[in-house]
């Protein structure tokens, strides 16, 4: 699925929900000259009235939500969703803070649950902080002009060993041996 | 009715190549940053789309702030009849200078009433900016189209162009004059305090969105095209053939646009007390002006 409204110009919202200002840097990365998406007729708007998609970047926090709730509906319909960095992916390093919401998966439960709304289309780039690259090849994705590189995996752990006390004092022993703590204490 | 008609194939064909004369702008911007910037068509694709979206109103907004953008269309495009553009021929009557100022300041109004009715701070800001600069702008430029109508004794657009063949010095310093207000009244960079990007997100148009964004956004290019279009009527000789005159008329506004945007460039916002200033200091030089073209120097 994708947006063919955009495929020429896309005018882009950038909301700061919380973030460290790291993806922020990347994201105004992708407007200076180097990468310049201007040629692609992408503009950073000032307003989220003359956006088409809103660029989370941060997990939200308790604080800002009534404030990106008020952002996400003053842009128009049809709309999208970009969300950058792994923090706006899925609330990052913070995902059970207790001043964090979550990323933007716990921010449309909250739109689901009290608003009940349709989802809009949402376009996922993880890292931290992407690339510049990477969220040009996010909104590439979203015009339907490239295909999506991730495919579905789960990795799982197939023993869990037990923590009794001779497995850590084990442990314990084989981490100096190898992580070289004891080097030049002979 | 064929009077009619080719005043109307002269609007259609402005309308036309008004984004596109934006394009060209964007495209030497882009060039001049060392980017490779925007294809041409760009400003056509950006208001397609902005058609085809819906306008998002305000929680409390009135009538002016919807029906304002249309208002400010009409007004652009009834000016855009007045002068002479591919043609020689345009709506001309008794007195149509004055009316041109006045549709000129009208449309800086009626976008300061529109965005006030918003009911967005940001959106106050930029309109209070707006009317501080329109009252000095708009002052200057009638005292300019005054020294036009002063030095040709005449108060129609017709038989006011073109200005220069007797190279007076009031003629000349005149045309420099409006240039200069022309550039003011464009919302170029230094200049651009009512809608200042970073500054107040986008001044009076921060609660536009869809439609009415795209049509504002439309006037303010037509906007700049027909002040070209008078400082291109002011200059381009009368004795040129009828069917070299669309060529070169769109040669003189594409030279000039080229110019401004390469000014541009190259300079940052000023804040809105220096443009004041600077705006009151060309009053006394264009009373000035207006006193020697009544001598006929």
């Amino acid at each position: 699925m994708s947006l063919k409204l955009f495929r020429r110009s896309l005018w882009v919202y950038h909301l700061n929900s919380g973030s460290c200002n790291g993806c922020d840097i990347e994201v105004l990365n992708i407007f200076t000259p180097y990468h310049d998406v201007e040629r692609l007729g992408i503009k950073l708007v000032a307003s989220p009235r003359h956006a088409d998609v809103i660029v989370f970047t941060g997990p939200i926090t308790r604080e800002t939500l009534p404030k990106a709730i008020r952002a996400f509906f003053a842009v128009p319909e049809p709309k999208a969703v970009v969300a950058v960095g792994s923090c706006a992916c899925g609330g990052g390093i913070w995902y059970d803070s207790y001043a964090v919401i979550g990323g933007i998966e716990a921010f449309y439960r909250i739109l689901e649950n009290y608003y009940k709304i349709r989802l809009p289309l949402t376009v996922y780039v993880p890292g931290c902080p992407p690339k510049p690259e990477a969220i040009i090849y996010g909104i590439a994705v979203l015009r339907g002009v490239l295909k999506q590189k991730q495919r579905k995996t789960y990795f799982l752990e197939k023993e869990v060993p037990a923590l009794t006390r001779d497995f850590i004092v084990n442990l314990e022993k084989y981490m100096k041996q190898e992580g070289g703590i004891n080097i030049g204490k002979k | 009715m064929e009077y009619i008609a080719i005043v109307l194939a002269n609007i259609v064909a402005i309308l036309i190549i008004a984004p596109i004369i934006d394009g060209i702008e964007r495209k030497i911007k882009a060039k001049l940053q060392c980017r490779k910037g925007p294809p041409i068509l760009q400003t056509w694709y950006d208001l397609v789309k902005l058609f085809r979206r819906p306008s998002i109103v305000t929680e409390e907004y009135s009538l002016a702030y919807v029906i304002s953008p249309y208002i400010i269309f009409a007004n652009m495009t009834l000016a855009l009849a007045l002068v002479p553009s591919f043609t020689r021929i345009s709506l001309s009557f008794f007195g149509d200078i004055i009316v041109l100022v006045y549709l000129i300041a009208s449309s800086s109004i009626f976008l300061a009433i529109g965005s006030i009715s918003s009911g967005n701070v940001f959106a106050t800001i930029g309109a209070n900016r707006e009317i501080s600069l329109a009252t000095l702008s708009k002052l200057l430029m009638a005292l300019v189209l005054a020294t036009f109508a002063t030095l040709k004794r005449a108060l129609t657009l017709g038989s006011i162009f073109p200005i220069i063949p007797p190279y007076t010095l009031s003629a000349i310093i005149s045309i420099i004059l409006f240039a200069i207000i022309a550039y003011i009244d464009c919302y170029k960079l230094p200049f651009d305090i009512p809608e200042a990007e970073p500054e107040i997100i986008d001044g009076i148009l921060v609660e536009y969105s869809g439609k009415s964004l795209g049509v504002l956004k439309y006037s303010t290019y037509l906007k700049r095209i027909l002040l070209f279009t008078i400082i291109v009527d002011l200059i381009l000789p009368r004795n040129i053939p009828t069917l070299l005159l669309p060529i070169s008329y769109f040669t003189f506004l594409l030279a000039l646009s080229i110019t401004y945007v390469c000014v541009e460039t190259y300079f940052g916002r000023l804040r809105i007390d220096q443009a004041l200033k600077f705006m009151k200091t060309m009053v006394p030089i264009l009373l000035v002006v207006w006193f020697i073209a009544y001598l006929h120097y």
